[in-house]
C-alpha cells in the first residue's frame, strides 16, 4: 500500500492542547496532533483511554473543554453536532443511530427529506439518490427495505452512505467492525479504500490490530487520557502498539500444558429450532455435539449462522421451543425458562451486555449477587453481610477493578462490567458455562485476562461453550471448534487441525 | 467520613428535598392560615390530613410497586369503586333481616339490618372483597404476561370496565335485598363508619403497617431485589433466571389489593358505596404520589420512603391551598396535583442543568411565555376571593413581562455566544 502518501503542509485537523476533565477524572490531557488530508489515522487505546471523548469533541457532542482545535485551518468551537456536520465531519458510532422501522432511504435523508413541488415527501427521488450512493460504494442494498431487516454490516453501510450524502470529507469510525463478519469487514475495507481515493480523511478507532495495520498511515496511541505515541505504520508493528496501549507486556494465553477433558456433561442430539414465517423454516437444524468437563468448545459462524440461538436454546431462553434432545450428565432435560437451566448448573453470559446483561440502575454488588441471592437468603430475606462477603470474594477472585461494590455498575469500564456479569454466574457454581461473544467491545488487556480466566475455570473442571466474532480468539482458546452455517453444523475441528481458512470455508459453505 | 455522609445525602437527595418542601409548605401555611394557629382547629386539621394522606398512601404504595416493576396500573380508581361496592354488597347480603321493616311491594320480605353488625359479617365481606381484588390483579397479570397486552391497555380496560360492572352489580344486589334497583348502598353500623370522625387513626395505622411491610419487601427481600431488576432491565432479569411473569403477577396483585383496601376504607369513611363517583380519577393521584416521590416511570427506581413523602407532600399542598384560599380542597386537587407533578419531575430533570439552560427556544418558546403567563393569571383569578379579573390581569401581565424579558435575554446570550 501507499505509505509515502503526499501529505499537505496544511493539516485538515489540528488539535492543540485539548484537555477535558470530568468530575474526578481527567479524560484527556493536553492532546496535540495533526491529521492530514486523505489520511487514514488510527487511534488506539484501552477502554477509558480517552478515544471516545476525543472523537466526541471533534464531532461536537462534547462542547465544554480546554484548549482548541482547528478544521482546515479554521479555529473551531462546535456548539453541537450540526456544526460538526457543517464542517464536513461525520461520525459512525459503535451503536448505530438508525430508525429500524423506517426504510433505508428514509433513514439516509432523516431530518432533510426531499420534497416534491406540493411539499410532500418524495420517496422516489430519495430512493433514486440512495441507489446512486450505494452504487458509488459498489454495494447492493435495497433502499426500500426497513433498516431493521438488514444485517448489521448493511446497516453500517447505510450510516456510511448517510455520511457521503452529507458530503462529509472527514469520517470518524468508532469500532466499526465489532459486529461484522469477516466478509463484511473485507467489504468495509474496500469501501474505505474507495473513500480515500476520493480524498476522504478517516479517523479510525479500533481494538483490532489487524484492521489498524491494514490501512493506517499513522497510529496514535492513547493511554489514560495522554498521547503516548504517534507512529508511522511502516515503522511499527502490532506488538509494539499493543504494548504501548497497555503499558505492559500482555501474556498471551499459555497453553503449554494441554487441558485434559473429562466425562461428557452436555450432549445435544438433533437439536432444531423452528423459525416460523421464514423461508428456511429453521434457525437451527439437526445439531449434535458433546461437551466435556474441562474443555472449551468454540462455536464459529458468520453473523446469522445461529451461534446465539444455539446457546439460547441450551439455556431455555429461545423464542421457540427447540426440538431434539438435550442431555445434561446423561439426563434428558427440557428447559422452558432460564431458571430451570440455572438450576441444572448452566450459566449464560449474553452477547449484548448493555441490553441483556446489565442492570444500569443497580450498583456493582447488586449486579453481581443477583443470580445467587435466592440461595443465600434465609426465608426470602437478603442477608446483607453474606451478600457482601460473597461479592467481595468474587470481585477479588476475578480482579474486578472498581472503587468499592456500592458504586454504579455504569461507572466501570466495559471489561470490568463483563467480569461482573461472569462473576454473577460463577456464583451460581455452574458446571456448564455458555459465553456468547464475551470479549466484544472490551480492550486488549481485559481480553487477555478473560482468556486466562476461562483457562483456569476449565482446569478446575468447568465445561465452556464459547462463541466469538473473532476467529483468532476462538483458535487461541478452544480445544475444539464447531462451525455453524445457516443453522447447520458444517464442520468440527480439533485444536491441532483448525486453521482460519478451514473454519471460514466451513462457515461459508452452503449446507441447506 | 465526609464522603460517606455526602454519598448518603446524594442517595436520598429526593427524600431530603421532599422533607424540605414539606417543611416549607407547613411553615408558609402556619404563618398565614388561622387553622394552624388555634390548638383546636390545628388538631382537627392534623387528623384530617393524616387520614386523607393514609387513604391515598395505601394505594399509592401499590401503584409504586407496579411502577418500580416497570409497569403501570391505571385501574386503581375503578378498583376502589368496585371493592367498596362489593364490600357493602356482601355486608347487606349477609346481614340479618330487620323484622321491623317490610318491603313496600312484598310484605313477606324485610330490609337488611345494618345498624349493628355482628363482627363476622364485615370480616367475611372484607375477606371476600380482598379475594376478588386478588383475582382482578391476577387477571391483569394474565392479560399482560400471557396475552401480551401492554400494561397500559390491560389496566385501562379495567379502569373503564370495572366501574361499569360495579354500577350494574349494585343494581342487582340492591334488588335482592331492597326489592328495588338502587345505585348506592348505605350502611348504618357505627363501628364501620367511625373512621370518618373518632377513629381517624385506623387508616393511619393500616397505612403505617403496610409501609413497613412493603419497605421490607422492596429493600430486604430477594423478591424485592428481583422487582427492581425486572423494572430496570426485563430481558436481562429473565436471562438471569428470574421468573419475571410471577413477579408481575405479584406486583399487579399488590396493586389491586391495596386499591381494594383503600376502597373498603373509603366506603366506610363515607358510609355509602356509590360506584358511579367513588374513587373517580384516584389512580392518577396514586401515580402522581409515586412520581413526586421519585419513582421513575421507566421502572427500576423508587423507594417506599420517597412514596410516603410524596403522598404526604401532595396532600399537604392541596390542604394548604384550600386553607389559604378558604375553599373546598377537592376543587384544588387536580390543579395542585398537576402542577406539582410537572414541578417535581422537571426539578429532577433540570437538576444539574445549570444557569445556562435555555427555557424558551424557537417559536415554541414564545408561545410558552404566553401560555405560562396566561396560566398564572387564570390561576390567580380563580383563587382570589375578590377583584378576580383585576388581580388575574395584574399577575398575568407581570408574569408575561418577566418571562418575555427572560426569553429576550436568552436570545441575546445566544447571539453573544455565537459572536465570541
Amino acid at each position: 500500500m501507499n505509505d509515502a502518501r503526499p501529505s499537505n503542509a496544511n493539516p485538515v485537523i489540528s488539535f492543540q492542547g485539548v484537555t477535558k476533565e470530568f468530575p474526578g477524572v481527567i479524560a484527556l490531557q493536553g492532546i496535540t496532533f495533526d491529521v492530514h488530508e486523505g489520511e487514514f489515522f488510527s487511534i488506539c487505546g484501552e477502554n477509558g483511554a480517552g478515544k471516545s471523548t476525543l472523537m466526541k469533541i471533534l464531532s461536537g457532542v462534547i462542547t465544554q473543554y480546554e484548549g482548541h482545535f482547528s478544521v482546515r485551518g479554521d479555529q473551531s468551537r462546535f456548539s453541537g453536532t450540526r456544526d460538526a456536520e457543517r464542517a464536513g465531519i461525520a461520525i459512525i458510532h459503535q451503536e448505530l443511530n438508525l430508525v429500524e422501522q423506517l426504510s433505508v432511504a428514509a433513514n439516509l435523508f432523516l431530518g432533510r427529506e426531499k420534497r416534491n413541488r406540493w411539499g410532500l415527501i418524495d420517496d422516489w427521488a430519495m430512493e433514486r439518490e440512495a441507489r446512486e450512493l450505494f452504487g458509488q460504494l459498489e454495494c447492493d442494498v435495497d433502499p426500500r427495505v426497513p433498516v431493521g431487516r438488514l444485517r448489521v454490516g448493511d446497516q453500517q453501510l447505510v450510516e456510511i452512505a448517510k455520511a457521503l450524502s452529507l458530503r462529509a470529507d472527514i469520517l470518524i469510525m468508532d469500532e466499526p467492525t465489532s459486529a461484522l463478519t469477516e466478509s463484511e469487514v473485507a467489504r468495509l475495507f474496500r469501501v474505505i479504500a474507495r473513500l480515500r481515493e476520493s480524498g476522504v480523511t478517516i479517523l479510525y478507532i479500533s481494538h483490532k490490530m489487524e484492521e489498524v495495520f491494514r490501512l493506517s498511515d499513522r497510529i496514535m496511541v492513547l493511554r489514560d487520557g495522554q498521547m503516548v505515541s504517534l507512529l508511522k505504520r511502516s515503522e511499527t508493528n502490532a506488538q509494539q502498539v499493543t504494548q504501548l496501549m497497555v503499558g505492559r507486556e500482555i501474556a498471551t494465553l499459555d497453553c503449554s500444558e494441554p487441558r485434559r477433558p473429562g466425562e461428557v456433561v452436555l450432549e445435544v442430539k438433533n437439536l432444531s429450532l423452528p423459525w416460523p414465517g421464514h423461508v428456511r423454516g429453521w434457525r437451527l437444524k439437526d445439531i449434535s455435539f458433546a461437551l466435556r468437563r474441562g474443555e472449551i468448545v468454540g462455536v464459529a459462524g458468520l453473523m446469522g449462522a445461529g451461534r446465539t440461538e444455539l446457546l439460547e436454546s441450551l439455556f431455555g431462553a429461545s423464542s421457540q421451543v427447540p426440538e431434539g434432545e438435550i442431555l445434561i450428565r446423561g439426563k434428558r432435560m427440557k428447559f422452558t425458562h432460564p431458571s430451570q437451566a440455572k438450576d441444572a448448573g448452566i450459566a449464560l453470559v449474553t452477547e449484548d451486555r448493555k441490553r441483556l446483561g446489565l442492570f444500569a440502575q443497580m450498583n456493582v454488588r447488586e449486579n453481581i449477587s443477583l443470580c445467587r441471592l435466592a440461595k443465600t437468603s434465609s426465608g426470602g430475606m437478603i442477608q446483607g453481610g453474606r451478600e457482601g462477603r460473597m461479592v467481595a470474594e468474587i470481585v477479588d477472585q476475578l480482579g474486578i477493578r472498581t472503587a468499592g461494590t456500592s458504586v454504579p455498575i455504569t461507572s466501570l469500564s466495559g471489561g470490568n462490567q463483563q467480569k461482573c456479569i461472569i462473576g454473577r454466574w460463577l456464583l451460581t457454581e455452574p458446571q456448564i458455562l455458555l459465553l456468547d461473544d464475551p470479549t466484544r467491545g472490551i480492550d486488549v488487556g481485559a481480553k487477555a485476562e478473560l482468556y486466562r480466566l476461562m483457562d483456569r475455570l476449565c482446569r478446575d473442571g468447568m465445561a465452556i461453550l464459547l462463541t466469538s466474532s473473532e476467529l483468532p480468539e476462538l483458535l487461541a482458546v478452544s480445544d475444539r471448534i464447531l462451525v455453524l452455517s445457516e443453522g447447520r453444523l458444517s464442520g468440527e475441528f480439533s485444536r491441532s487441525e483448525a486453521t482460519e481458512e478451514k473454519i471460514l470455508t466451513a462457515a461459508m459453505q452452503s449446507v441447506g | 467520613m465526609r464522603g460517606e455522609v455526602a454519598e448518603y445525602f446524594f442517595r436520598f437527595r429526593n427524600e431530603f428535598g421532599l422533607i424540605a418542601a414539606i417543611l416549607l409548605v407547613l411553615g408558609v401555611t402556619a404563618a398565614f392560615s388561622e387553622a394552624y394557629q388555634n390548638v383546636f382547629t390545628l388538631e382537627l386539621t392534623a387528623k384530617a390530613i393524616s387520614r386523607d394522606t393514609a387513604l391515598v398512601g395505601i394505594f399509592a404504595l401499590g401503584a409504586a410497586i407496579v411502577i418500580i416493576a416497570g409497569g403501570i396500573d391505571l385501574s386503581a380508581g375503578s378498583v376502589i369503586a368496585f371493592s367498596g361496592t362489593l364490600f357493602f354488597g356482601f355486608i347487606i347480603l349477609l346481614a340479618p333481616d330487620d323484622m321491623a321493616t317490610r318491603w313496600p311491594g312484598d310484605a313477606e320480605k324485610h330490609f337488611p339490618d345494618t345498624s349493628q353488625l355482628a363482627w363476622w359479617i364485615p370480616t367475611v365481606a372484607f375477606a371476600l372483597t380482598m379475594g376478588v381484588a386478588f383475582l382482578v390483579g391476577s387477571f391483569h397479570a394474565w392479560l399482560i404476561t400471557v396475552i401480551r397486552l401492554p400494561p397500559f391497555v390491560a389496566t385501562l380496560a379495567s379502569l373503564v370496565g370495572l366501574r361499569s360492572l360495579a354500577r350494574l352489580l349494585i343494581q342487582d344486589i340492591t334488588e335482592i335485598r331492597y326489592g328495588q334497583r338502587q345505585s348506592t348502598i348505605t350502611i348504618g353500623d357505627e363501628n364501620l363508619t367511625s373512621i370518618s370522625q373518632s377513629n381517624w387513626w385506623i387508616p393511619c395505622v393500616i397505612w403505617i403497617v403496610l409501609c413497613i411491610l412493603i419497605w421490607m419487601l422492596l429493600s430486604r427481600t430477594v423478591t424485592g431485589r428481583h422487582l427492581y431488576a425486572l423494572g430496570g432491565n426485563e430481558q436481562a432479569a429473565q436471562l438471569s433466571g428470574i421468573r419475571t411473569d410471577r413477579l408481575k403477577w405479584l406486583a399487579y396483585s399488590i396493586g389491586a389489593m391495596t386499591s381494594a383496601l383503600a376502597g373498603v376504607l373509603y366506603a366506610c369513611y363515607i358510609g355509602t358505596a356509590s360506584p358511579s363517583s367513588d374513587g373517580m380519577g384516584y389512580e392518577l393521584n396514586a401515580i402522581a404520589a409515586a412520581v413526586v416521590g421519585g419513582c421513575s416511570l421507566s421502572g427500576g427506581v423508587g423507594t417506599v420512603g420517597g412514596v410516603i413523602l410524596g403522598t404526604l407532600f401532595l396532600r399537604l399542598v392541596i390542604d394548604s391551598v384550600a386553607k389559604l384560599f378558604k375553599s373546598q380542597p377537592d376543587l384544588f386537587e387536580g390543579l395542585v396535583v398537576g402542577l406539582l407533578v410537572v414541578f417535581a419531575v422537571a426539578f429532577n430533570e433540570l437538576r444539574g442543568a445549570g444557569a445556562k439552560k435555555v427555557f424558551f427556544p424557537h417559536a415554541l418558546g414564545w408561545l410558552s411565555v404566553l401560555i405560562l403567563s396566561g396560566l398564572l393569571g387564570v390561576i390567580t383569578a380563580v383563587t382570589s376571593s375578590e377583584e378576580k379579573l383585576r388581580s388575574g390581569l395584574i399577575v398575568g401581565v407581570v408574569a408575561f413581562g418577566v418571562l418575555f424579558s427572560k426569553a429576550v435575554h436568552e436570545r441575546v446570550q445566544a447571539k453573544r455566544m455565537l459572536a465570541s
